[in-house]
């Protein structure tokens, strides 16, 4: 197929995305999975504490749930002194008029601050038939007061959407291209992982957050490394010559990654505590990027066996490989949904380097950027969403993230330079 | 000819002396503790003058050291000339024919110099995902490496490292920026 003709077709499978799920306990809103879905306006009036209205964290929540790409935050600029003079309790809420605003759901509390902790006691309201959705109590020190909203923003998501939010993960990323930091999805909390200040590519976290695998230049040389968080102790490092990249895990203590050194690439996976290495896959050229289906089958792979690179997928059962990729002749980058129902990948189109996303069989492709230079897509634990790092006319490289349709792109404001190759923390 | 080959490049070398040749681009390495410094260049001059030894310096500490800084001008100017950066088509990693004299002049120049290293640096452009650049990069420095070993360099002489897209030599995000970011650079050492 020719790259305009994918390009095509790719717009024109509008919506494919998988089979409603089905949630049967949550009260279900919408479902992004279908073809359109309808955001739901919410109402965050200021939450008051006994002396004064904070009203900067009813704003950070109505700031969450924008975010999240499922929400229409109602603008303060409606509410008049009748709204905002109204208590929390069910009985003091006229539903009616709020209702009148077009107001669905309806979100108060009230905060409360002793020492050096801050508490919220907030109430979820569906304006539609004045129910109460969930009393719930949040706790923080002062301090902290930012993270504790992000936990309420998900717990709202939760009730709407039948699946918690993100907007309390973290994410981590590579700074300026030389140390990897970690952050708050709102840039709070910035701080590094590591502090080599050389060049560093690759970083990956364990599953259960143990051990950090990254590839860096500190010996004058890209070397791959496994270090331990607690101990801050090297466990495993490979120091062959060639490149070594691509580090993914495998589970809590498999880490596979790629070596180009020669004639030949080759695919390993280590146990990074036995030290057992073996060769998932050896062939000429270049092999990099090993993703791998969440039951552990599969595992797609970027190879140059027929000129451009391409994504390739190896059946680890029958040891099979097959082409997935036919659209264009740039296709890197692989990433398997934590379902295993999509394969994110990039995709270079008229110059532009985009994240797409396709079936597990390489169909029904979907081009979900516009423009620029996009990388290194990871999805989000729960799946509905794909982070990546989006570079766009002379600007810096940022991080974004986007619904997995490709609906409400948000780019996040974590540190002032490039950063690049993000990914969620376990 | 083979054997004429050292005797040509020592005539080279010869002939280089004096030429006023530039200066040979900076190391990777180099290029980024440099700018993490903030641009700022240390100043290594050829005489640091001792606290204490003031006015201790003679006409002929001076002269001694100018002499020193010379040679290694000289040297460095030398090393320069042999080590010109070679392209790369987009998303290849042959060597062009363009760039062959450019890597006979180098093969030339090493097997006269014996004592000298080389490190292979491989680069792209930004047009690429980082993982499979890097990837790209090292085949790009093992293609000029390959070809150099073929003219008779010592396989065990010449290093490989690839930097894929993150330490392009040019910024910007034009045709003209990414075709000087496809390139294997040349540095020598001891």
């Amino acid at each position: 197929m020719s790259k305009s003709k994918w390009i095509l077709a790719a717009l024109a499978i509008s919506a494919w995305i998988g089979a409603t799920a089905a949630l049967a306990d949550a009260k279900v809103y919408q479902d992004i999975y279908g073809q359109s879905y309808k955001r739901i306006t919410i109402a965050v009036p200021p939450f008051v504490s006994t002396e004064k209205e904070r009203s900067e964290i009813s704003d950070l929540l109505g700031q969450d749930l924008d975010m999240s790409g499922f929400f229409v935050v109602a603008p303060r600029s409606m509410m008049d002194n009748d709204f905002l003079s109204e208590g929390v309790d069910r009985k003091s809420i006229r539903f009616d008029q709020w209702s009148s605003l077009g107001v669905e759901l309806l979100c108060k509390a009230t905060v409360e601050e002793k020492d050096n902790s801050i508490s919220l006691s907030s109430y979820l309201y569906d304006v539609t038939d004045g129910s109460l959705l969930f009393a719930k109590k949040f706790g923080a020190a002062s301090s902290d007061w930012r993270r504790m909203v992000h936990r309420l923003a998900d717990e709202i998501i939760l009730q709407a959407t039948g699946e918690r939010g993100i907007m309390s993960s973290r994410v981590y990323f590579v700074s300026g291209r030389r140390d990897v930091y970690v952050s708050d999805l709102d840039g709070g909390g910035a701080r590094k992982l590591t502090s080599y200040d050389k060049l560093i590519v690759s970083p990956s976290i364990s599953p259960d957050g143990k051990y950090l695998a990254f590839t860096s230049y500190r010996e004058g040389k890209p070397c791959l490394y496994v270090s331990d968080f607690e101990t801050n102790r090297e466990v495993f490092a490979d120091r062959e010559d060639g490149m070594k990249i691509g580090a993914m895990w495998m589970d809590k203590r498999t880490l596979a990654y790629s070596l180009t050194a020669g004639r030949f690439s080759t695919i390993y996976s280590v146990n990074v505590e036995t030290k057992e290495r073996k060769v998932l896959l050896r062939k000429e050229g270049i092999l990099t990027s090993p993703a791998f289906s969440p039951d552990g089958t599969k595992m797609v792979f970027v190879s140059d066996m027929y000129g451009g690179p391409n994504i390739f997928v190896k059946d680890m059962v029958t040891g099979e490989i097959k082409r997935l990729s036919y659209f264009g002749n740039y296709n890197t980058s692989p990433a398997y949904s934590p379902k295993g129902d999509l394969i994110a990948f990039v995709s270079k189109t008229e110059g532009a380097l985009e994240i797409c996303v396709m079936k597990p069989d390489g169909s029904d492709a979907r081009v979900l950027t516009d423009g620029g230079v996009n990388d290194s897509p990871r999805f989000s634990p729960c799946g509905r969403y794909i982070l990546y790092s989006s570079q766009k006319g002379n600007g810096k490289t940022q991080i974004c993230f986007m619904l997995r349709n490709g609906d409400n792109k948000r780019v996040l404001r974590l540190t002032g330079g490039d950063a690049t190759q993000p990914n969620f923390m376990p | 000819m083979k054997r004429l080959l050292p005797l040509c490049a020592a005539l080279a070398l010869l002939l280089s002396y004096g030429c006023a040749s530039k200066p040979a681009p900076a190391p990777i390495g180099e290029r980024i503790s440099r700018e993490a410094e903030g641009g700022q260049q240390k100043g290594a001059g050829p005489v640091e003058v001792q606290k204490g030894k003031e006015g201790a310096v003679t006409e002929e500490d001076l002269a001694r050291a100018e002499e020193e800084r010379r040679r290694r001008a000289e040297e460095a100017a030398a090393k320069a000339q042999h080590l010109t950066d070679i392209y790369f088509e987009f998303d290849s990693y042959n060597v062009r024919p363009d760039d062959i004299p450019v890597l006979k002049d180098l093969a030339a120049w090493l097997n006269a110099n014996q004592a000298v290293k080389l490190t292979v640096e491989g680069h792209c452009d930004e047009r690429g995902s980082i993982e499979y650049n890097l990837a790209l990069g090292q085949k790009r420095a093992e293609a000029a490496k390959d070809y150099l070993v073929k003219l008779g360099v010592g396989d065990k002489r010449i290093k490989v490292v690839s930097y894929g897209k993150e330490a392009p030599l040019v910024p910007g995000h034009t045709e003209e920026a990414w075709a000087k970011n496809r390139r294997a650079h040349f540095v020598a050492g001891q």
